[in-house]
C-alpha cells in the first residue's frame, strides 16, 4: 500500500491541510459570507469553521480507525462493495466539481485583475501543467511545497489584515450582535466551499508517520484558516462596508487596495497579495487534483495514480470551462459547495456506521 | 521508451515555457499614458445635448518631467515646456471617451496612476451618479483615486501649471494628504472607496471644493451633494464642522474675538481632537449625541498687553473656544437639516450601524428622519500650552 518510502510528519499534515483548506476563495469570501449574513458575516464564517472543525474531528477519528488505506477502499468494509463504488464515484465527481470550480474563479479572477489580454483557455492549460507536474510526484512533495508556501499565504493574508486595521471602522459591526442566529446559520451552505479541503486527511493518513496524533494536527491545521477567514470578513466588512462587499465581486482585492502602506511606496498592495494567493491557489488544486486521480485509481483498483492525474486534467479543463459567464461561476461555485457539504454529511454518516458496526482498528 | 519519456518532458517542458511568459498583456512602459487627472464637466455648447460630458484627461509626460527636474526649478516654464498634456473628449460615457482617447494618442491609457478626478460645476449639479459607475467597475481605477468639485469648468483646474510639483493633480493629492491634516479649511478627501460605500447606501456626499483663480489653484471650503446633485457651496469657514459632525477630528486654527478678554484676536490651534457620534432614538427622530475633545494652543494674539501666564485667562479663552464649536456646529447642522435637507455626514450611516432594525425599515425614507434630528452636542476644550512667551 506503500508507494513512497519516505512519510509525513506530523506537522506536515497541518500545513497540507491548512494550505488545501486557504486558496482561491479566500477573494469572494466576504462576499459569500455578507450576502446572506449581512454584518454578522464574519460571525457566520467563524461558525461555519467550527462546524468545519468538528467534521474535520470526525474525519481524523475515521481516518484514525483505518491507518492503512484511503476512504475508497474501506469504506467497502463499512457499506459494502457496490455501495462503496459508488461513493468511490460520487467522491470523484466531488473533487472533479470543486476542482474545476476553484481553477475557474482563480482563472477568472486572474483574467480581470492581471492578465486582461491572455485568453482563459491558455490560463487554464498552463495552471493545470503546473498543478499536475507536483501531483506526478506523490503526496510528499505537495506537503513539501505546502510547508514552503503555506507561511508566505498566510503572512501575506494577515500583513493584510493587519494594514487595513487603519482604515477599520467598528462601528459597521455593531448590526451583527443585533441579528437573528439563523441569519447566520443561513450562511453556512454557501460559506462552505470555503473551508472546504479538510478531506485530504483522508488521503494522506495512509502516508503519515504517526497517526495516532493526527487528530491535533488536523486542528492545528484548520486553525489558520477559521482566525484568518472571520478577521478577514470582520476586516473588510469595518473597511468596505457591507453594501460594498455585497457588490464588489472579488472584495478582498477591494480592501487590499484600500491599503495605504505605511511611507506609501508600495501604491499597489493587491498586486503583491494576488502574487501570494496565486500560491494558496496553487496548492489548494494541486490537493484536489490529488486526491481526484487516487480516488479513480482506486476506484479502478489501480495502484499507480500517476498516469490518472493526467487523465483527470481534461475532466477539470472541460468542466472548468462550462459556466458562460461570472454569474454562472457563481451558481457553479455554490452547487459546488453544497455537493461539499453533502459529502461531508456522507462522511459523518460513515464514521457513525464504522462505530455501530464495530469496522477498523480502535486504539486505546 | 526511454527515449519517447524524454522526448514527451522536451515537449511539455517547451509547452510550459512558451505559455508561461505570458506576452498578451505586455506593454512596453513608454508606451503608457498614465492618467493622472480626470476632469469631468458638461460639454462646450450646452445645448439640450442631455447625455454628453467632456472629459478632460490629464497625461503625464515622463521626458518632460525628467526634463524639468533636470534643469533645477524655477527657469523654463514658458508654453512649451509642459509637463502635463491635456486632452479633452466629448462623447457620451467615459468609456466612449477612452475610445476617442486611443484614437487620439499614440499610448496606451493607463489608470494605474490616477490621483484626482474632479467634477464640474455644471455637471455637478445635474448628478453625478451616471459617471461614476465606471470607476467603480472598471479594475484598473484604484479605490484611493481622489475626488473633487470644482467651481467652474474642472478642465481648467489642469490648465494651472503648479510650480511646485509637476502636475495638477499630483498638487492636490499631495495637499489634500498633507494640509488637510493641519488645516480646518480643507474638507477631509473624498476617494472611490469611501464614494462608493456613501452612494450604494443612497447618502449624500460632500466634497472637497477646487477653486482657480487665474493662475492659483485653491482648495477651500466643500461641495455639498443631495443624492448625487450638487446643492451647495460651504465656504473655508465651515468645513470644520463638517468635518467634526463626520466624526472626523480636525486639526488648525480656530479664531476668537471677545472684548471683554482685552486681548484683540485670539487664534486657538487645535493640537489634539477625538471626537465620537452616537445616534439615540427618541419617539419621532433622532438625537445625535456629540462628543468633542479638543486640546490646543493659543498660537497668536492680536494684543500687546494680554498676559496668557494666567488660569484665569485660560480658562476664558477655553470658555470662548468651546461657544464657537457649538456655535459653528450648531450652524451648519441647521443648515444641513433645515436648509438643504442633505445627510452628507454620514448620520444615516450611524443610524443604520447602531439601529439596523430601524433602518431596514425606514431606509428609503430617512431623510423625514433627518430633518427632525437633533444635535447634542458636548465640548470639552483644555488650552495645554500658550506658545514660547507669556
Amino acid at each position: 500500500m506503500k508507494e513512497r518510502t519516505d512519510r509525513l510528519s506530523n506537522l506536515q499534515i497541518s500545513f497540507i491541510i491548512s494550505s488545501t483548506v486557504i486558496g482561491v476563495t479566500v477573494l469572494v469570501l466576504p462576499r459569500t459570507a455578507t450576502e446572506l449574513a449581512k454584518s454578522g458575516g464574519f460571525i457566520a464564517t467563524f461558525v461555519t469553521g467550527l462546524l468545519m472543525a468538528f467534521i474535520l474531528m470526525i474525519i481524523a477519528l475515521l481516518a484514525r480507525r483505518f491507518p492503512n488505506s484511503t476512504i475508497i477502499e474501506y469504506s467497502r468494509e463499512i457499506i459494502g462493495f457496490v455501495p462503496a463504488k459508488i461513493l468511490g464515484i460520487v467522491f470523484f465527481i466531488y473533487f472533479i466539481t470543486i476542482g474545476s470550480a476553484i481553477l475557474r474563479i482563480f482563472c477568472d479572477a486572474v483574467k480581470v485583475l492581471l492578465l486582461e489580454q491572455t485568453p482563459l483557455e491558455i490560463l487554464i492549460i498552463t495552471f493545470l501543467f503546473v498543478v499536475v507536474y507536483l501531483c506526478l510526484n506523490g503526496i510528499s512533495s505537495i506537503a513539501k511545497i505546502c510547508e514552503l508556501f503555506e507561511p508566505l499565504v498566510i503572512g501575506t493574508m494577515l500583513l493584510v489584515i493587519i494594514l487595513s486595521f487603519r482604515n477599520f471602522n467598528s462601528e459597521e459591526l455593531l448590526p451583527a450582535f443585533k441579528q437573528d442566529v439563523f441569519e447566520w446559520i443561513s450562511a453556512i451552505p454557501s460559506l462552505t466551499i470555503s473551508y472546504l479541503g479538510i478531506e485530504i486527511l483522508l488521503f494522506a493518513v495512509p502516508f503519515v508517520q504517526n497517526p495516532d496524533k493526527i487528530l491535533g494536527y488536523g486542528l492545528l491545521g484548520i486553525l489558520p484558516s477559521i482566525i484568518i477567514y472571520t478577521l478577514l470578513v470582520a476586516v473588510t466588512l469595518g473597511s468596505v462596508g457591507v453594501e460594498p462587499v455585497v457588490q464588489s465581486l472579488y472584495p478582498v482585492i477591494q480592501l487590499a487596495r484600500y491599503i495605504r502602506f505605511p511611507g506609501g511606496f508600495a501604491e499597489r498592495f493587491d498586486i503583491f497579495f494576488m502574487v501570494f494567493w496565486i500560491l494558496g491557489a496553487y496548492t489548494t488544486l494541486s490537493s484536489y487534483t490529488y486526491m481526484a486521480s487516487v480516488s479513480l485509481s482506486r476506484i479502478l483498483g489501480l495502484r499507480n495514480f500517476k498516469p490518472l492525474s493526467i487523465l483527470v486534467i481534461p475532466f477539470l479543463y472541460i468542466l472548468s470551462l462550462m459556466p458562460q459567464n461570472i454569474k454562472e461561476i457563481g451558481t457553479f461555485s455554490q452547487y459546488a459547495s453544497y455537493l461539499g457539504l453533502a459529502v461531508l454529511a456522507v462522511l459523518v454518516i460513515l464514521y457513525i456506521l464504522a462505530v455501530i458496526f464495530k469496522k477498523g482498528e480502535v486504539k486505546k | 521508451m526511454r527515449a519517447v519519456k524524454r522526448f514527451m518532458m522536451v515537449v511539455l517542458i517547451m509547452g510550459i515555457m512558451l505559455t508561461q511568459i505570458g506576452c498578451w498583456d505586455r506593454i512596453d512602459i513608454e508606451n503608457n499614458a498614465f492618467i493622472l487627472g480626470l476632469g469631468l464637466d458638461l460639454p462646450e455648447k450646452a445645448d439640450q445635448n442631455d447625455d454628453m460630458v467632456m472629459v478632460t484627461y490629464q497625461i503625464a509626460l515622463p521626458a518632460a518631467m525628467l526634463g524639468q527636474a533636470g534643469q533645477g526649478d524655477g527657469g523654463g516654464g514658458g508654453g512649451g515646456s509642459s509637463s502635463t498634456l491635456n486632452i479633452s473628449i466629448e462623447a457620451k460615457n467615459l468609456a466612449t471617451a477612452e475610445q476617442t482617447l486611443m484614437a487620439t494618442l499614440n499610448q496606451v491609457p493607463n489608470y494605474a496612476h490616477l490621483q484626482l478626478v474632479v467634477f464640474g460645476e455644471g455637471l455637478a449639479k445635474k448628478g453625478i451618479g451616471k459617471y461614476i459607475d465606471f470607476f467603480f467597475r472598471d479594475p484598473r481605477v484604484r479605490s484611493r483615486t481622489k475626488v473633487g468639485v470644482c467651481q467652474g469648468k474642472a478642465g481648467d483646474i489642469f490648465k494651472v501649471q503648479p510650480k511646485t510639483v509637476q502636475s495638477t493633480s499630483q498638487y492636490i493629492s499631495d495637499l489634500l494628504d498633507e494640509n488637510e491634516k493641519r488645516s480646518l479649511m480643507i474638507l477631509m478627501p473624498l476617494d472611490f472607496g469611501e464614494m462608493q460605500k456613501h452612494l450604494m447606501r443612497k447618502l449624500d456626499v460632500c466634497l472637497p471644493k477646487l477653486t482657480v483663480k487665474k493662475d492659483t489653484l485653491t482648495l477651500e471650503g466643500a461641495g455639498v451633494f443631495n443624492g448625487d446633485k450638487l446643492t451647495a457651496w460651504f465656504t473655508g469657514s465651515e468645513v470644520v464642522s463638517l468635518k467634526w459632525l463626520h466624526g472626523e477630528p480636525a486639526k488648525g486654527a480656530i479664531e476668537i474675538y471677545d472684548e471683554k478678554l482685552k486681548a484683540g484676536n485670539i487664534v486657538f490651534k487645535i493640537i489634539n481632537n477625538s471626537i465620537s457620534i452616537r445616534p439615540v432614538l427618541k419617539d419621532n427622530g433622532f438625537v445625535f449625541k456629540v462628543k468633542i475633545e479638543v486640546e490646543g494652543d493659543i498660537s497668536e494674539i492680536q494684543y500687546e498687553g494680554s498676559d496668557t501666564y494666567n488660569a484665569e485667562f485660560i480658562r476664558e479663552v477655553e470658555n470662548h473656544v468651546k461657544k464657537k464649536i457649538i456655535q459653528l456646529n450648531n450652524d451648519i447642522f441647521n443648515k444641513l437639516v433645515n436648509e438643504y435637507e442633505t445627510d452628507c455626514i454620514e448620520f444615516g450611516r450611524r443610524v443604520q450601524n447602531y439601529y439596523p432594525d430601524f433602518w431596514e425599515k425606514n431606509k428609503d425614507n430617512w431623510k423625514e428622519y433627518f430633518v427632525n434630528s437633533a444635535l447634542d452636542l458636548d465640548v470639552d476644550v483644555r488650552i495645554r500650552r500658550v506658545g514660547v512667551i507669556k
